[in-house]
């Protein structure tokens, strides 16, 4: 992994990607981000293969545990091995744009804020689908109750976390409940925070890969469960 | 002795010497032990003497030993759900913590040959 141009490193969980992951670290790439961080989640396919003649550095889990493990798993190795002033979490199935890393690393670098949230329901308009903006909304309201904090998305994994925030954040779901495990970790740890409007664009591809929405329902159950529990 | 009770005491004694066995192995703690033997040996005795539990129901304010029985057999219930949903998300996070353990090492002594 490249260290000398730039501190800012991006954080891939992937599970069986290997049709996409080639493509999403050509274009970081293109567009001048090196340090990228394939966390190969026990994927069956040639995703780490792939990733790793791509270019980018690969930490693979021996099973399968999860998107909320994979960035714990990278955060934690970032911050051990290297000393990122910015960690971008991006994901794996070609629906963030790299052409929104320079407004979400912005608010970082000017200080402006510890960690910089990624909105789809700003000026930029993602393609979401009723339904899914339906209850994307429903786990926002959910979400403010619950970590106390005034969000328009909670559960958007594009993001870029500072140094305070890349040290004093902890991921305790190793699944997708992780988003909520951030929101309430600014809360606890009083980080300072940002929305940026984000363009999500899903394919079918994204569509197939990514949160079912009766996802969202198991996930709402078990973030219950952790606060009733805790 | 009705065969109910019979077949109740039979079940009860295999219950607690599976529990003794497990306490043998250490893999029950004395805690879970005791507490065992006193929720089996509470089957018995409501089995043995069923008027015992009209007079819990009475002191309860509920009107028959059985609506006591099947309260208590609820509210003991929900509580092993509990205990068992606690320990099985401990595992849960040992286990991811192994796996991300694991991942890290392995990389490193991938980069170090």
């Amino acid at each position: 992994m490249e260290t000398k141009n730039s501190s800012i490193y991006i954080v891939i969980p992937a599970y069986n990607e290997e049709s996409k992951i080639g493509s999403v670290i050509a274009d970081l790439k293109t567009s001048g981000y090196h340090n990228i961080l394939i966390v190969n989640d026990g994927s069956k396919d040639n995703t780490a293969k792939i990733a790793n003649e791509a270019g980018a550095e690969v930490l693979s889990h021996i099973i399968n545990r999860g998107q909320g493990s994979s960035l714990r798993t990278g955060i934690e190795y970032l911050r051990e091995n290297y000393k990122p002033d910015v960690i971008i979490t991006f994901d794996a199935d070609g629906q963030h744009q790299v052409s929104d890393i320079p407004n979400l690393i912005e608010p970082i670098l000017s200080k402006k804020a510890d960690i910089a949230l990624g909105t789809r329901f700003g000026e930029k308009k993602s393609n979401v689908s009723i339904i899914k903006k339906i209850v994307l909304k429903i786990a926002v309201i959910f979400t403010n109750i619950i970590s106390n904090i005034h969000l328009t998305d909670t559960h958007n994994g594009l993001r870029a976390l500072g140094e305070n925030a890349i040290w004093k954040i902890e991921i305790s779901h190793r699944g997708m409940e992780h988003a909520s495990d951030i929101i309430d970790e600014i809360t606890k740890k009083k980080l300072t925070y940002i929305e940026v409007p984000v363009k999500i664009v899903y394919s079918e591809y994204s569509k197939m890969k990514g949160q079912k929405t009766s996802g969202f329902i198991k996930m709402g159950l078990k973030l219950l469960i952790k606060k009733l529990t805790q | 002795m009705t065969i109910l009770k019979a077949i109740t005491t039979i079940f009860v004694l295999f219950a607690i010497s599976r529990a003794y066995l497990r306490f043998k192995d250490r893999t029950l703690s004395i805690f879970s032990f005791v507490l065992w033997i006193l929720i089996w040996s509470l089957a018995l005795v409501f089995v043995f003497d069923p008027n015992l539990s009209n007079l819990i129901a009475k002191a309860g304010g509920l009107g028959r030993g059985a609506d006591a029985m099947f309260l208590l057999s609820i509210i003991l219930l929900f509580y092993l759900i509990f205990r068992l949903y606690t320990k099985i998300d401990s595992i849960d996070k040992n286990l991811t913590t192994l796996v991300i353990e694991l991942s890290k090492e392995k990389h490193k002594i991938n980069h170090k040959e």
